[in-house]
C-alpha cells in the first residue's frame, strides 16, 4: 500500500509541476467561458446590423404593411421604377436586396414575390417578409367576409399558451423545472465524463509507454510489484484529474461571476430573447420561448451537490475501468503509434455510449437508456446523461456497484497483461499474445 | 560453505519454449558469482525469478538459508540490463524516489545519496534533469541507486555494457569494495574477461540448462587437459626425449633466445615429475601452468552441449 502511495505521489507531483498542467488548468475555463459568451456577444452584435430592402410594389397595396424594424428597413421605390433600373446601379444604392411584389390576383394575393440581390438572401429575411405579407393578406381576407365585431372576435380567439413543469419532491416541495435546462446539464455532464476518461486514460497509457521506452520499468519493478506500479500510476493520475476538475469548477465559477458583472443578467437574457430560437444551441433553444426567463431559477432546481457527487463517482469509476485497459495497452507496445489496433475495443464502447447518450437526454427513461446506464463500459457516460432527469437512487447504486465490481475484475486482467508486457521488447503485440500473457503464471 | 542464495530446480515455461529447465545454482556468501551464458540462454529470466519480478512454474529460491519471501527484495539490489531513468525528472529527486521504493526513509536516503554522489563525482548534477546527463553519468546514478540500501545481495545484469573504460574501472573497484564490506555479488555477463578478473565462482547457463557450476578454479581445472608452458635454454630434441611418460610436446618455438614449449599432460602426470624429468636435459628459465581461458571453456561447454 505504501508503495502504491509512493508511486502515485510521484505521478501526481510530476504531472502537476508540468507547465502544460498549469496552462491547461487556466486556459480551459477561459475557453469554456468564451464558448458560452461568444455566441451571446455575436448575437448582440448582429442585431445592430440593419439591412435595407428596396421594395417595388406593383399594386401599391402593402405600403403600410412593411414596417421597418431593428434588423430590416424597407425603402419603397417610385411606382414606375422597374427591376432592370435598380439592377444597373444596385451596388451604388447599397441595398441588401430588392423585393418585387407583383399585382394582386383574384383572391388578393400577390402574383409573385421575388427577392433580387447580388448575394444569397437569407432564409430569415425571406421568412420575415413573407410572414408580414401573409398576415396582412389573411387579415384582408377575413375582413372581406364582413363579420361584425371582427376585431373583438380576433382578440377573443387569440391564444398563446406556455407550459411550465413542476416537479414534486418527496417532502411535498414543488420546484419549477425546465426540460431544456435538464437536457443541457445532461449533455454537458455526459460529455465531460467521456472527454475526461479519454484525456486521463490516455495520460496513463502514455506514462506506461514512457516508462517502458526509457527502460526504467525493470529498475522499478525490482522493488515494486508491477501491479503496484500500475495502480499507483492510475491513482496518481486520478488525483491529477480530480484536482484539475476542482480547479476548473472554481475558476469557471469565478469567471462566470466576473463576466456576470460585465454582462448583466438583464443584458444577457435580453439578447437571448431577441435572438431567434433557431440560432441557439439546441439545449438552450427551449429557454427563449418561455416568456419570463428564469434560467437561474431553473438551474437552482437541480441538486447540484448530488449531480457533482455522481459526476465524481462515475468519472472515477469510468476512469479507473478504462485507464486500467489503457495501461494494459500501453504495456504491450513500444510507441504510441502502435496503439491504434489495440485501442479499438476500448474506444468502441465509449463511442457507443456517446450515441446512446444522444438518445438518452431526450428519452432518459427508455429501456435503451436504462440498460446502457447499467452496463459498466457505457454507464459512466449514459448514467450521467440520465442523472439530471432524476434517476431512482437504486439504479444509480446498482450502476455504480456494477461499475466498480467490473473495475476490480478488469484491473486484475490488465495487471496480468501489464506485468508481462512492460518487460517484453521487440514483439508485435496482438490480442492472441495478450491472451497468453494473462495465463502466464 | 554457506550460501546466501540457492535456486533449486527452477522451471519456467513460456508458450512454445522452456526458458529454464530445472536450473539449480548456489551462490556462496561474500563471493562474486558470475552467471554466464549466451544471449537468450535464460540468464535474465533466472534473475527476474530471483528478484521476484516473475514467478517460477516450479522450484524454489532460498535466500540466506530460508525460503525467499516478499520482504527479501529489500535485501537485494538489482541493476537490470535494460536500465533507464525518467528523462524529465531531476537526478536527485529521482534517486530519492527510487531509494524510497527500496524502503529507505527520505532523510536516510538523502544522507546516503550524498555520500555516493560525492564518491562517484556526480553531486553537481543533483538538480539537473536526467536528459541532460551523459550516458556514463546516468549509469553512475543507476549504480548508486542500486547499492544505496546496502543490500546483502547485489545482482548486476551486464553491468559493463555501455560503460567507457574509465567508468568500467571505477565500477569494478566499487564492486570489489562492496565484496570487502560483506556483500555478495551476482553478475550476469557474456564478457569472459571480466569473469576471470572478478569472479570467485560461476554458473554457465545454455538453452535453459545449467551446464557448468562451481568455483572458478575447479571449473578451469576440470575443463580440458592440463597444459604447461616451459621456457628453457638448451636443445629441443634433448628436451623432448627427456620428457617423462604421460607428457607430450604440443608446440615448440623460439623466442628471445629461449625455447618455448607447451607441454600437454595426460592422466595422473603432475608438474613435479615434469620438472624433474627435464631438469637434467635443459636449464629451465620459466615454468607455468596454463589454465584454459574462460572464453575457451565457455565456447567448449556451449558447443559440446549442443552437439549432444
Amino acid at each position: 500500500m505504501k508503495k502504491i502511495f509512493l508511486v502515485a505521489r510521484r505521478e501526481f507531483s510530476v504531472r502537476v509541476h508540468k507547465k502544460s498542467f498549469f496552462v491547461l488548468t487556466l486556459l480551459a475555463p477561459v475557453l469554456m467561458a468564451l464558448l458560452i459568451t461568444i455566441p451571446v456577444i455575436i448575437m448582440s452584435l448582429k442585431s445592430g446590423d440593419t439591412n435595407v430592402i428596396a421594395v417595388i410594389d406593383d399594386a401599391r397595396s402593402f405600403d403600410t404593411v412593411l414596417v421597418s424594424g431593428s434588423t430590416l428597413r424597407f425603402v419603397l421605390l417610385e411606382e414606375n421604377t422597374n427591376v432592370a433600373d435598380v439592377r444597373k446601379n444596385f451596388d451604388a444604392l447599397g441595398y441588401y436586396a430588392l423585393l418585387h411584389i407583383g399585382e394582386l390576383n383574384d383572391s388578393g394575393e400577390p402574383q409573385m414575390l421575388k427577392f433580387y440581390s447580388t448575394k444569397q438572401v437569407s432564409l430569415e429575411v425571406q421568412q420575415q417578409v413573407a410572414g408580414m405579407l401573409s398576415r396582412e393578406v389573411e387579415q384582408r381576407k377575413l375582413r372581406a367576409y364582413n363579420i361584425p365585431q371582427l376585431e373583438q372576435i380576433m382578440q377573443d380567439v387569440r391564444a398563446n399558451l406556455h407550459a411550465t413543469t413542476v416537479k414534486w419532491g418527496d417532502n411535498g416541495a414543488e420546484q419549477n423545472t425546465h426540460a431544456g435546462v435538464a437536457m443541457g446539464v445532461s449533455y454537458a455532464a455526459a460529455f465531460f465524463v467521456y472527454i475526461f476518461i479519454f484525456m486521463f486514460g490516455g495520460m496513463v497509457m502514455r506514462g506506461v509507454i514512457e516508462e517502458k521506452v526509457s527502460r526504467i520499468v525493470e529498475v522499478i519493478v525490482s522493488s515494486v510489484k508491477p501491479f503496484q506500479l500500475m495502480m499507483g500510476k492510475i491513482l496518481g493520475v486520478a488525483a491529477v484529474g480530480l484536482l484539475q476538475f476542482t480547479l476548473w469548477i472554481l475558476l469557471t465559477l469565478l469567471l462566470v461571476s466576473v463576466l456576470g458583472v460585465v454582462l448583466t443578467p438583464a443584458n444577457l437574457i435580453g439578447t437571448l430573447e431577441s435572438a431567434n430560437a433557431g440560432n441557439l444551441p439546441m439545449p438552450l433553444s427551449g429557454l427563449s420561448g418561455g416568456g419570463g426567463l428564469h434560467l437561474l431559477s431553473y438551474l437552482s432546481g437541480f441538486n447540484f451537490a448530488w449531480i457533482a457527487a455522481c459526476f465524481v463517482l462515475f468519472f472515477l469509476g469510468g476512469y479507473l475501468l478504462y485507464s486500467s485497459l489503457f495501461a494494459a495497452v500501453g504495456s504491450a507496445v513500444e510507441a504510441e503509434s502502435d496503439t491504434q489496433q489495440l485501442m479499438m475495443p476500448i474506444t468502441l464502447p465509449l463511442i457507443v455510449a456517446i450515441f446512446v447518450m444522444l438518445n438518452t437526454f431526450r428519452y432518459p427513461d427508455s429501456a435503451l437508456s436504462f440498460w446502457f446506464s447499467i452496463i459498466p463500459f457505457t454507464s459512466p457516460v449514459v448514467m450521467m446523461a440520465r442523472i439530471p432527469f432524476d434517476v431512482p437512487v437504486w439504479q444509480v447504486a446498482l450502476s455504480l456497484g456494477v461499475l466498480y465490481a467490473t473495475f476490480i475484475g478488469i484491473v486484475w486482467v490488465s495487471g496480468r497483461i501489464y506485468r508481462v508486457g512492460i518487460l517484453m521488447y521487440g514483439k508485435k503485440p496482438s490480442f492472441k499474445e495478450m491472451w497468453k500473457w494473462i495465463r502466464y503464471r | 560453505m554457506s550460501y546466501i542464495l540457492q535456486a533449486q530446480d527452477i522451471v519456467k515455461q513460456y508458450v512454445g519454449h522452456r526458458a529454464l529447465d530445472k536450473v539449480s545454482i548456489a551462490v556462496p556468501r561474500g563471493s562474486i558469482f558470475g552467471l554466464l551464458g549466451p544471449n537468450g540462454a535464460g540468464k535474465t529470466t533466472l534473475i527476474r525469478i530471483i528478484t521476484r519480478i516473475t514467478a517460477p512454474d516450479s522450484g524454489a529460491i532460498y535466500f540466506d538459508g530460508n525460503k525467499m519471501q516478499e520482504s527479501d527484495v529489500y535485501r537485494i539490489g538489482y541493476l537490470p540490463e535494460e536500465r533507464g531513468l525518467y528523462k524529465k525528472m531531476k537526478v536527485g529527486e529521482q534517486a530519492l524516489y527510487l531509494a524510497q521504493l527500496k524502503g529507505l526513509s527520505v532523510g536516510e536516503a538523502r544522507r546516503r545519496l550524498r555520500h555516493w554522489f560525492t564518491k562517484l563525482d556526480i553531486m553537481p548534477w543533483w538538480n539537473k534533469k536526467v536528459e541532460e546527463l551523459s550516458k556514463g553519468m546516468a549509469q553512475k546514478v543507476q549504480f548508486a541507486v542500486t547499492v544505496l540500501h546496502e543490500p546483502k545481495l547485489l545482482i548486476f545484469d551486464e553491468p559493463f555494457s555501455g560503460f567507457d573504460p574509465i567508468n568500467t574501472e571505477i565500477l569494478k573497484s566499487e564492486i570489489l569494495a562492496l565484496r570487502e564490506k560483506g556483500s555478495t555479488i551476482v553478475f550476469s555477463t557474456h564478457n569472459m574477461a571480466s569473469v576471470e578478473e572478478l569472479c570467485d565462482s560461476l554458473a554457465l547457463i545454455d538453452k535453459g540448462r545449467c551446464v557448468l557450476h562451481g568455483a572458478l578454479n575447479e571449473v578451469r581445472s576440470s575443463y580440458g587437459d592440463l597444459q604447461y608452458e616451459l621456457r628453457y635454454a638448451g636443445d629441443s630434441k634433448k628436451f623432448a626425449s627427456a620428457l617423462a611418460p604421460g607428457f607430450t610436446v604440443g608446440e615448440q618455438r623460439q623466442e628471445a633466445g629461449l625455447q618455448v614449449a607447451i607441454v600437454k599432460a595426460t592422466g595422473e602426470a603432475d608438474a613435479n615429475s615434469l620438472i624433474q624429468s627435464v631438469s637434467n636435459a635443459v636449464s629451465i628459465e620459466y615454468f607455468a601452468r596454463l589454465t584454459p581461458s574462460m572464453n575457451d571453456i565457455f565456447i567448449a561447454a556451449v558447443t559440446k552441449k549442443s552437439e549432444e
